[in-house]
């Protein structure tokens, strides 16, 4: 059974930039922010999502597997990881200053008062997330902000679904106690 | 003993604990989990405090993104049949190439005095070839341009298929390297005239046999490919070789 998405794969491989646009718009908020929980900064998200896409429209001749959305992650891991690469031959002193402060568009799904609740915290895990080894965060990313099973997980990052565990597992605690420093911004019910 | 077993014990039901809390385990291990965590207050914490976390991580808003990434023009594609070269110097492409060149030299050189192909394209030992022209009582003519030794056949009467036999020892010494493998074949004299190499080579003979030439062992294309080779490996050398003097006077 081909479904829309499958149509839009085959008319974007045949050299329908239309049907191209219509894949990027289902994808662009889940790219930009995989971008943006790797990479820390919205301008650096910002750019890595339209090199990611302009990526993936080269790279599409080559798409043969059944997952487009798994495949268009692992683009965007592979393009957010060279991005700190070449981060990382730079001298940064420190996360602050990679990672300055913003005001996050409110989602569409929070209301501004829930929104405005979850500012401050949303900010202090994001930046610790960015202590985070390159491979826990981006599977915490997926899975705890995509939402992702640990099978798609483990197609996007080329490994097996033991690695996937661990690395959540590991990811989650070392987050954890990151986040034990900073206990009182955190809300009471989840104070341990 | 006992402290060292619990904390093993600890330590494995703890990398369950994410597979659990996302409802990813077996039945079995989901009640090893669930059964440590009641007995152990360590791991309950452990695990109670990894539950927080993780709702804290799902409650992360969203972020819309800051524009649309619909692309405006399509970009050129990649061509998958295409492979990217590695980017080398000119320096090391000239040291490659003098590499290349002097192997493929000596390697044909090797199979030239080796005979290696001249064997395999001679025929099967015993098998003659005969052309069209030749007679009933004419065996082993392989016409060839070059003057070589002739090879020369016997042909079993009995069977009426020709046999080798081992070179011949007054063959011309003169052929040296290209004849060498190559056997020597001669009429059976048992019921036909022997054929030498005077009788062969001449054009003229009563015995109305054709006349043979002598057999080329050496592919045609070997010499043009040495000589080339030969060539390249000088022209290659020398280049390293002055580039090589250069950046010595330069240090």
């Amino acid at each position: 059974m081909t479904t829309h998405e499958d149509e839009l794969i085959l008319h974007s491989k045949d050299g329908n930039l239309d049907a191209y646009n219509q894949l990027v718009e289902k994808y662009q908020q889940q790219v930009y922010n995989i971008a943006l929980r790797m990479l820390g900064t919205p301008q650096d998200a910002e750019d890595a999502t339209q090199e990611i896409f302009v990526q993936a429209w080269k790279s599409l001749g080559g798409f043969r597997g059944q997952n487009f959305k798994a495949w268009l992650f692992r683009i965007a891991s592979n393009s957010c990881t060279d991005v700190l690469r070449s981060k990382r031959g730079r001298k940064a002193d420190s996360l602050d200053a990679i990672f300055p402060e913003y005001n996050p568009l409110p989602s569409a799904a929070i209301s501004p008062e829930e929104h405005a609740l979850n500012e401050e915290v949303s900010r202090l895990i994001a930046r610790q997330l960015l202590y985070l080894s390159e491979e826990q965060r981006l599977v915490v990313t997926l899975a705890d902000l995509q939402g992702l099973s640990y099978e798609e997980i483990a197609e996007i990052t080329n490994t097996s679904l033991g690695t996937v565990k661990s690395r959540l597992n590991r990811g989650r605690a070392n987050l954890r106690d990151l986040l034990l420093k900073y206990q009182e911004l955190l809300p009471p019910e989840f104070r341990p | 003993m006992f402290g060292h077993q619990r904390k093993s014990d600890c330590a494995k039901m703890r990398d369950l604990f994410s597979p659990y809390l996302d409802d990813r385990l077996e039945p079995v291990d989901r009640d090893k989990v669930r059964y440590h965590a009641e007995i152990c207050q360590e791991c309950q914490r452990e695990l109670k405090s990894l539950r927080l976390m993780r709702e804290l991580l799902r409650l992360m808003p969203v972020e819309a993104v800051p524009r649309s990434f619909t692309l405006a023009e399509a970009p050129a594609r990649r061509s998958w049949f295409r492979f990217d070269l590695p980017i080398i110097s000119l320096e090391s492409s000239m040291r490659l190439a003098g590499a290349v060149a002097v192997i493929a030299f000596a390697l044909l050189v090797s199979i030239d005095f080796t005979g290696v192909l001249s064997e395999q394209s001679t025929q099967p030992e015993g098998i003659v070839s005969q052309p069209p022209e030749a007679t009933a009582d004419v065996v082993a003519i392989t016409p060839t341009p070059e003057v070589e030794p002739t090879p020369v056949a016997t042909i079993n009467e009995g069977s009426g298929m020709p046999e080798a036999l081992p070179p011949d020892p007054n063959s011309d010494s003169e052929f040296g390297i290209a004849n060498k493998g190559v056997p020597e074949t001669q009429a059976d004299d048992s019921g036909s005239d022997i054929l030498d190499n005077s009788e062969l080579a001449d054009p003229n003979g009563e015995s109305g046999v054709s006349s043979p030439t002598p057999r080329s062992t050496t592919p045609f294309w070997l010499l043009p490919l040495e000589i080339a080779a030969g060539i390249m490996a000088f022209i290659f050398g020398s280049t390293n070789l002055l580039i090589w003097q250069r950046k010595r006077a330069n240090r």
